[in-house]
């Protein structure tokens, strides 16, 4: 139920500060007597080390520490799930990225000429660009041990994971199936690109042997561990404090950058170091969008159910596993999409290439799942001459009905919901500015699954206390990357306490101070830490009635807590919440709470089957308009309409800003961004020749908030950041399809591609 | 490196250097002044996160070397208005909910204040042109043209 706070159009609690300039983001931060660092990355993606000499870059005035692996023996490998990857690379590199040495020096510039005179031999050897190649039983071994075993012919070659789904019986439903129609589909490699390139400083105290990192984190507390684990140190040694803004993330800030670096060379300088990565450093070293191919095979009886889905998925999550593995298995598990399908069989590779690794990105999986599943989805309904959104009507998740991984939907179904509301609001498409171009409209409809599920153990913990000045204070660990946690979470508080935003303050997110929050990705922070900081609030609130019951010798109803004061009814005495809050703390009972959202998933990897994989479904279903110039190749994106089912509206302007950021990274993997490798060099590692979405890509989005209002994050909220932008490249290039009949297997849909389907078309009408 | 004298007017103070021939306006200002709104994303004037205002004209600083600017009048947006009295497009950027992330918003303003200066009542489709050379990848844009549109348009709340 909406309350006082929930569902209103808050002003961000940061937005203040940022509209002046003031935070102090990880590029932001200065200590004196600091050192810049810099890294020397190998060149070649696969190449032995024959001999790497630094002699030279030690003597150079104002360089005041250069190492290469062979100084830090002792350094363990670390990795978000496989700890696969070398902190220094010591035999072989197998990506471009990968760190040889590290230059400590005075000055920046002087860190940078540092580099240059470091004299590395190599032994080129053969780069695995293609995950095709890097499966075959004879390609050379990227990582000669570490992988995880099956019994399967392509684990003689460089497959990190092969993983399964398996409901009902697949043979059964084709056979029952009136059509049965295949086809390949095709993601690729997409850059993040957040705004602020990966950075951080910071500091060892000898003293206490401990170590204090200022630097970006999507999760502080995993970070903490797996730096920890790769220096050889106790947890409580390294202590992170989150930055006072972080420039975007987006998914590659939950893998380490400069984390164990910074706190390494602290340590082997005595100085605090200072470490900002240029945008070719980032581009070309840290976490990708993994690119992926699908095998679709889908049986449809007559009456348009779908009977059968095979779905064959290779992805390649590059030289590291990262989360790559689970990225992959998402994406099998999802390619059914929010279609009931009582027949499915899928099995999933993660290949390792010598490309730059994959991680999470904005969907994990999802995304690039919802391409391939919504692009068949239209194909079947063109082909069978079905109306798009009836064919999905027909066939979409309903209350009661099972996943792929057969998880019954018992609440927050919203799928039906988000396309009859996109679709009303589309309306129609307009005309054409010119003979030449043609308009065309395409939909999508997704889901995505909250939360790590799949039986990971997911939690976060929050607390909130009363301050002697009678604000509230939350302590939490989410981390704000942008998306708006923070406003969220104050907003839930405010709720709970009836007191106004801002007489709440949230505290310095470091792992001292706070507990494991989890991480601000699978969409999962209204949900969990919404929850905790729910009832951490509750709690409190129970709190402040005990205590002012004792005080004032009255018991709810006739208290009550407005504005900050407790009221006593039918008298003029009041009590401000401060006053209470010293009373507490003199009786040893300080008014401070703390709340956790711990839920239980399951899954069984044999079959992907299980009674509760994720806590809550996200759908969300996109009408787009395109425009598409038959003589360039062009398409324009003229507007979006989303429809995004979100449980509860929290904040509808953060709703609003997620699902317009979203389209916009999802216009970006539709027609332009795409990091280019050959033979595992990254050739577009700058954003003149890496496009992302300008101002005068981007169309008017326009989003309907659908909420059903029973899922099972706070007030019956649920996430919103990835599934904004999943529907975006499957309708667009059902736009294009719809507008000059030009059907796409492949992102992005660049104009070159556009113009060679046009070509091929015409020339196929000119040989009938 | 020799140091070349040169003097500046950054938010309406005037301040004299000695500076190398390579550095850049957004090392002078960032390093030496210690204003920190304007952003380096890119190093290459690709992102516009480090635009400012130089004798009115927006820049990209990362692009324009230290001396290029000797003598110039430079504003950035620590000049562009205060807590209590912030610049009706820091206001509006507020109300309107163009801010997510912020690392973009610090040039944004100065582009946007670029585009009004010398068009008062851009058209959507005018702001759309003037914000081309800055990129926002959480906003989407459309939060940003709302907000620049609302301050042209006179319809700010107060």
């Amino acid at each position: 139920m909406k309350q006082g706070y929930i569902g209103k159009r808050i002003k961000r609690v940061d937005a203040l500060e940022k509209v002046l300039g003031k935070p102090l983001y990880a590029v932001d931060l200065h200590m004196e007597g600091m050192l810049h660092l810099k890294v020397l990355r190998t060149p070649h993606p696969h190449a032995l080390i024959k001999k790497i000499d630094v002699s030279k870059a030690r003597q150079l005035p104002g360089v005041v520490q250069v190492i290469t692996a062979a100084d830090v023996p002792w350094l363990k490998t670390y990795g978000l799930i496989f700890k696969d990857q070398e902190v220094l690379v010591k035999e072989k590199s197998r990506y471009m990225g990968d760190r040889l040495a590290v230059v400590a020096a005075v000055e920046e510039k002087i860190a940078r000429q540092a580099l240059k005179l470091i004299e590395v031999e190599y032994e080129p050897l053969e780069v695995l660009s293609d995950p095709l190649r890097a499966m075959e039983a004879e390609a050379p071994r990227i990582h000669e041990s570490g992988q995880v075993q099956f019994d399967h012919p392509y684990n003689k070659g460089n497959v990190l994971a092969i993983d399964h789904l398996l409901k009902g019986d697949v043979e059964k439903g084709f056979a029952q199936a009136d059509h049965i129609f295949e086809n390949v589909f095709s993601t690729q490699c997409v850059d993040h690109v957040a705004m602020e390139p990966e950075a951080g400083m910071a500091v060892y105290d000898p003293d206490t042997d401990c170590y204090t990192l200022w630097a970006p984190c999507q999760w502080t507390h995993d970070i903490q561990t797996d730096v920890s684990r790769a220096l050889g140190i106790r947890v409580e040694q390294l202590k992170i404090i989150q930055p006072g803004a972080i420039g975007g993330a987006f998914g590659r800030r939950e893998d380490i950058s400069v984390h164990i670096i910074l706190p390494l060379m602290a340590k082997l300088t005595g100085r605090p170091v200072k470490w900002v990565m240029t945008r070719q450093e980032s581009m070309i070293m840290q976490t990708k969008r993994t690119p992926f191919t699908f095998r679709l095979k889908t049986g449809v009886k007559k009456d348009g159910a779908i009977t059968a889905w095979q779905s064959e998925v290779i992805g390649d999550t590059g030289a590291y596993a990262s989360t790559g593995a689970s990225i992959v298995h998402q994406a099998m598990y999802m390619s059914t999409g929010p279609y009931e399908v009582p027949n499915v069989k899928g099995i999933s590779y993660t290949v390792y290439t010598n490309n730059t690794y994959t991680g999470a990105m904005r969907g994990f999986g999802a995304t690039e799942a919802a391409f391939a599943y919504e692009r068949q989805m239209d194909c079947i309904a063109r082909d069978m001459g079905w109306d798009p959104a009836e064919f999905r009507l027909k066939n979409a998740y309903r209350i009661g009905s099972r996943t792929a991984n057969n998880q019954v939907l018992t609440t927050s179904v919203g799928a039906v919901d988000t396309i009859l509301t996109a679709r009303k609001h589309f309306g129609h498409k307009g005309v054409p500015a010119a003979p030449h171009k043609k308009r065309g409209a395409g939909m999508a409809t997704i889901m995505f699954g909250c939360g790590y599920g799949e039986g990971f153990p997911d939690h976060s913990i929050a607390g909130a206390q009363v301050t002697d000045e009678g604000r509230v204070l939350i302590n939490s660990a989410a981390a704000d990357v942008g998306q708006g946690v923070k406003t969220i979470l104050v907003q839930i508080a405010a709720d709970v306490l009836n007191i106004p935003p801002d007489c709440i303050d949230l505290a310095v997110s470091d792992t001292a101070s706070t507990k494991n929050a989890g991480s601000s990705s699978a969409t999962r922070q209204t949900i969990f830490s919404g929850n905790a900081v729910k009832w951490a609030a509750e709690n409190l609130l129970g709190k402040i009635f005990h205590r002012a019951n004792l005080e004032l010798g009255r018991a709810y109803p006739e208290l009550s807590l407005l504005d900050g004061d407790i009221i006593l009814h039918g008298t003029t005495r009041q009590m401000s919440l401060g006053e209470l809050a010293k009373i507490a703390r003199a009786k040893g009972e300080p008014l401070e709470a703390e709340g956790c959202y711990f839920p239980r998933t399951d899954i069984d990897y044999r079959d992907g089957q299980g009674d509760l994989v994720y806590v809550a479904y996200t759908f969300n279903t996109q009408y787009i308009e395109v425009e598409v110039d038959t003589e360039t190749g062009q398409v324009d994106v003229i507007r979006i309409v989303a429809a995004p089912d979100v449980g509860t509206a929290i904040n509808p302007v953060g709703v609003e800003g997620q699902s317009e950021g979203g389209a916009a990274m999802g216009l970006g993997m539709a027609l332009m961004e795409e990091q280019v490798f050959h033979q595992g060099i990254t050739v577009n590692a700058d954003l003149a020749t890496y496009l992302v979405p300008t101002a005068l890509d981007v169309p008017p989005v326009e989003t309907i908030i659908v909420e059903s209002g029973d899922a099972c994050g706070p007030f019956g909220a649920k996430g919103i950041g990835e599934p904004a932008m999943i529907p975006t490249a499957p309708a667009i290039l059902n736009a294009i399809e719809d507008a000059v009949g030009i059907r796409l297997y492949d992102l992005p849909a660049t104009p070159e591609r556009v113009l060679a389907a046009l070509k091929a078309k015409d020339r196929e009408a000119e040989n009938e | 490196m020799p140091k070349y004298p040169m003097e500046l007017t950054v938010n309406g103070e005037k301040y004299s250097f000695e500076v190398e021939a390579d550095l850049r306006l957004v090392d002078l200002l960032r390093n030496h002044l210690h204003l920190l709104g304007a952003k380096e994303g890119c190093g290459k004037g690709e992102c516009g996160a480090c635009t400012v205002l130089l004798d009115g004209k927006s820049v990209a600083s990362c692009l324009v070397l230290a001396l290029q600017a000797n003598g110039a009048d430079i504003l950035t947006v620590e000049g562009l208005g205060g807590e209590e009295a912030l610049h009706p497009l820091q206001q509006a950027f507020i109300q309107y909910g163009a801010v997510q992330c912020g690392f973009c918003t610090p040039g944004m303003l100065m582009s946007a204040k670029f585009l009004l200066d010398n068009n008062p009542r851009p058209s959507r489709e005018e702001i759309r042109e003037g914000l081309a050379g800055n990129l926002c990848r959480c906003t989407g844009y459309a939060k940003i043209i709302d907000a620049i549109e609302a301050v042209a348009e006179g319809r700010l709340e107060r």
